[in-house]
């Protein structure tokens, strides 16, 4: 058994990731602890910077030399390393950034949130870019879609997060270990010595109007790429469910209880289970055929929400069930929400 | 089979070990079992829970809302989760620490005066393993063995002088029981949890 913080550590060493920069915060502390322990065991770096501005710098800096990095933190940390998440993204740079995300705006409390989605789907930064971002909703997830996020962050060279929540990181399961990834895919781009050949240029800032022009061009058809081939998403019980919950993380695992409780009362539920946020999976809004009411259930005001609309493209009445602040719903409350909807659409009462 | 657990006292009794123990041991015997902590600066005093779960099944949620089995181990989480155990549940309390001022209707009460035991053992930190030897012989969904092995496994190997001392406070736990002959009212009085 193992913590799913740790977890995510485990997996970025079996991963080959050999660096790691960050700074302290509650609740992610386990796996930067986990690394401090375990990084000099196999020879790698485990640096704890002085901020988190300092820490995501290096980790720039440490890909731009093509190794596989590491940094975590949780949410107000995140908001520091904004910057230096859009020079990875202009810079095209692969890396994994952990946030365990928390209550929030401002400082916030320690308290589970999914506050963040919008930050992390939306870019979070300046400029026109995404990244790639994994939702865990397991111990053993936190392990697969970390060994995922590398390997995809390296063949799309793009940064990656992984999303998780406090009671994600806390929490304890067994997990079954993941085999240690053997070679790591040459870099011919990095920035790691020129002896014998041409030197390699890591740039966040093109030289000319038209390259910067250019670089987007590029990025957006790589974007395109990503969505077209890379949404993952957990479907339960959608070949002839009804009523259908959407929801990611920690907050999947409560509604996933409620989908077993109302089946056994006979109602026809299913839940659509987002493991990429972004790429947001629209492509499973589109294998729902017996769809008549959706419901968004996250800690937060309705961030995903918006995808799931715009996924839906008004086919389905959609409503949303959630709060921000490190709000975390009963599944009695999911179980009674849902219910709501479903009396409103028989009742033919519901608007989109 | 599950069974859902909330575990709660003071910072510095041990209570998240526990709840480790259970669920390691959960793991051991082939279970699914998750486990959560409360991570504030309780870790640093002031009160303490966790939640365990363990079920033949997958777990779909780790977070308990009502409990199969309580375990109590101070008066004011006693006053926040005994209201919470299920009807037909159990409620294993320090008898010396904590005590229900209101009845708690369908809940079977375990009344284990762990203080005195652990005092007479000379081990007074091992409260904790007391109430999971006593738990897991009224409640036998997992063996005692099963928690020693957890033990040995999760104890850090720079606290390994704690491994013995933990399993003699776990068979004291479960001696009680047996010796006051509680465990076998279980099937007629309906003990034992959900």
């Amino acid at each position: 058994m193992m913590k799913g913080n740790e977890a995510i550590g485990e997996a970025a060493i079996r991963a080959g990731c050999r660096f790691y920069f960050g700074y302290p915060i509650t609740p992610q502390n386990e796996l930067l602890e986990y690394m401090a322990r375990k990084l000099p065991e196999v020879g790698g770096c485990f640096l704890q910077s002085e901020s988190e501005l300092a820490g995501a710098s290096m980790l720039y800096g440490a890909a731009a030399a093509g190794k596989r990095v590491m940094t975590s933190s949780s949410s107000p940390g995140i908001s520091l390393m904004q910057e230096t998440v859009s020079y990875l993204a202009s810079a095209e740079l692969p890396a994994v950034i952990v946030n365990i995300s928390r209550g929030s705006p401002g400082l916030g409390r320690i308290t589970p949130a999914q506050s963040d989605y919008n930050q992390a789907t939306k870019g979070g930064g300046h400029g026109d870019y995404n990244i790639l971002v994994f939702a865990p909703a397991s111990v053993q997830e936190m392990m697969d879609l970390t060994m995922l996020a590398y390997e995809l962050s390296d063949q799309y060279r793009i940064p990656a997060m992984i999303l998780g929540d406090g009671i994600v990181g806390q929490m304890m399961e067994s997990v079954v270990l993941p085999e240690p990834v053997e070679t790591i895919p040459e870099k011919s781009w990095a920035a790691c010595g020129c002896q014998g050949r041409e030197r390699n240029l890591v740039i966040s800032a093109p030289f000319t109007d038209e390259d910067l022009i250019d670089l987007n061009r590029r990025l957006q058809e790589k974007y395109r790429v990503i969505i077209e081939r890379e949404q993952r998403a957990e479907m339960i019980h959608t070949e002839d469910a009804e009523f259908i919950f959407v929801a990611f993380g920690i907050v999947s695992r409560l509604a996933h209880s409620v989908v077993d409780s109302l089946r056994e009362k006979g109602c026809k539920v299913g839940m659509i289970r987002p493991q990429t946020l972004w790429p947001f999976p629209d492509d499973a809004f589109n294998r729902i055929p017996r769809a008549k009411g959706v419901l968004v259930v996250e800690m937060n005001e309705g961030q995903m929400l918006i995808d799931v609309r715009l996924a839906l493209n008004g086919r389905v009445p959609v409503r949303h069930y959630g709060r921000g602040g490190g709000w975390v719903p009963s599944p009695d409350s999911i179980e009674a929400e849902m219910l709501k909807l479903m009396e409103e659409v028989e009742k033919n009462a519901v608007s989109l | 089979m599950i069974r859902n657990y909330n575990i709660a006292g003071f910072g510095g009794q041990g209570i998240l070990y526990l709840g480790q123990c259970l669920a390691f041991a959960g793991m051991l015997s082939g279970k699914h079992s998750t486990w959560i902590p409360s991570y504030g600066p309780e870790m640093r005093g002031g009160t303490a829970n966790c939640m365990v779960v363990i079920s033949s099944d997958l777990i779909r949620s780790p977070l308990v809302y009502s409990s199969d089995v309580a375990i109590i181990l101070n008066q004011p989480s006693l006053e926040k989760y005994g209201p919470g155990v299920k009807t037909g549940g159990a409620l294993l309390y320090v008898s010396e620490l904590a005590c229900p001022k209101n009845p708690l209707n369908g809940v079977n009460l375990w009344p284990i005066p762990a203080k005195a035991m652990a005092e007479e053992l000379k081990l007074p930190m091992s409260m904790n393993m007391i109430m999971l030897g006593a738990l897991l012989t009224i409640d036998p969904i997992l063996s005692v063995n099963e928690a020693e092995e957890a033990i040995k496994e999760i104890t850090p190997a720079h606290r390994s002088q704690l491994i013995e001392m933990n399993i003699r406070a776990l068979q004291a736990g479960r001696e009680y029981i047996e010796k006051e002959n509680l465990a076998a009212l279980q099937p007629a009085r309906g003990r034992g949890g959900g």
